[in-house]
């Protein structure tokens, strides 16, 4: 079960909001680095997002082979909480506009 | 060292004198005991992935993240090196005198199996800030590359990368049957 809800998400930083930052879509990005073992990445994502073990294994691979894999986009407060999650599992991750 | 398990707890056992030193170390170094303090900026990474020109219109974002957001995650780590440290002290040591006359001296932890995740957590955050701070790879790869070398006799190197390979190998066991 993913950790937030899309319709009734609320954000860690109490701050306003560009118009342009409501409107365009933020995406949350994870990236390789050499130490995570794979199998602790791939749990992260089923943990964190709520996937199912394909669909984790995936982006684990991604990030794995590509460098790096986008794992969610939506509103900005939601990929807020999202970064804040996998970054407390020592993942490298960040927000990125779309 | 043998893992094993139960329904309640894990058991980090059979541990020789410098296994259990690399043990005892755990929390401390990763708190960054020993380690360049630059090493630490791992921890707390960039929240933002935005080309360099575009950053000053997230500035904003960016400090109220580093003064709200990053200190409840850095609280959170060092949660789990206290969980650590807390359950260190319950080692069970025991000398074994052997047919030849000498002794042989092990050492056992028994630990809530609940607390598998801030122990997780702990063996990362002190392989993340090795490896910022030392490059691992690159010291395996010195090692192997020249093993008459220099590298082969530099004690810490060698350490380096045991203390590395102990703490995956604690890591891979924990994932494989206690946390998947």
């Amino acid at each position: 079960m993913p950790l937030f809800d899309d319709d009734n998400d609320t954000s860690v930083l109490d701050k306003e909001d560009t118009a342009e930052d409501r409107d365009d879509p933020w995406s949350v990005v994870v990236f390789d680095d050499p130490v995570n073992l794979m199998q602790y990445v791939t749990l992260v994502f089923k943990r964190v997002f709520g996937y199912d073990d394909e669909k984790a294994t995936v982006h684990m691979m991604e990030v794995h082979e590509q460098g790096k894999s986008v794992l969610w986009v939506g509103q900005r407060e939601t990929a807020e909480l999202y970064v804040q999650q996998l970054q407390s599992h020592l993942l490298l991750a960040a927000l990125k506009k779309t | 060292m043998r893992i094993t398990f139960d329904e309640d707890s894990f058991t980090l056992g059979e541990m020789s004198e410098p296994e259990w030193f690399l043990l005892q170390r755990l929390p401390q170094l990763a708190a960054g005991e020993g380690l360049d303090p630059a090493a630490s900026s791992r921890l707390s990474p960039d929240p933002l992935d935005v080309p360099a020109g575009a950053r000053a219109e997230h500035e904003e974002f960016v400090e109220d993240w580093k003064e709200y957001v990053m200190p409840d995650i850095l609280d959170g780590f060092g949660e789990a090196r206290n969980t650590v440290k807390s359950d260190l002290i319950y080692v069970a040591e025991t000398t074994e005198v052997l047919d030849n006359g000498e002794e042989a001296t092990e050492f056992a932890l028994r630990v809530d199996r609940e607390n598998v995740d801030p122990w997780y957590s702990t063996l990362n955050q002190a392989r993340l800030l090795m490896n910022e701070a030392y490059d691992i790879a690159s010291v395996e790869k010195e090692i192997m590359e020249s093993e008459d070398g220099e590298a082969a006799d530099d004690p810490g190197k060698r350490i380096l990368v045991v203390q590395n390979g102990f703490y995956s190998f604690i890591q891979s066991y924990f994932l494989e049957h206690l946390m998947s």
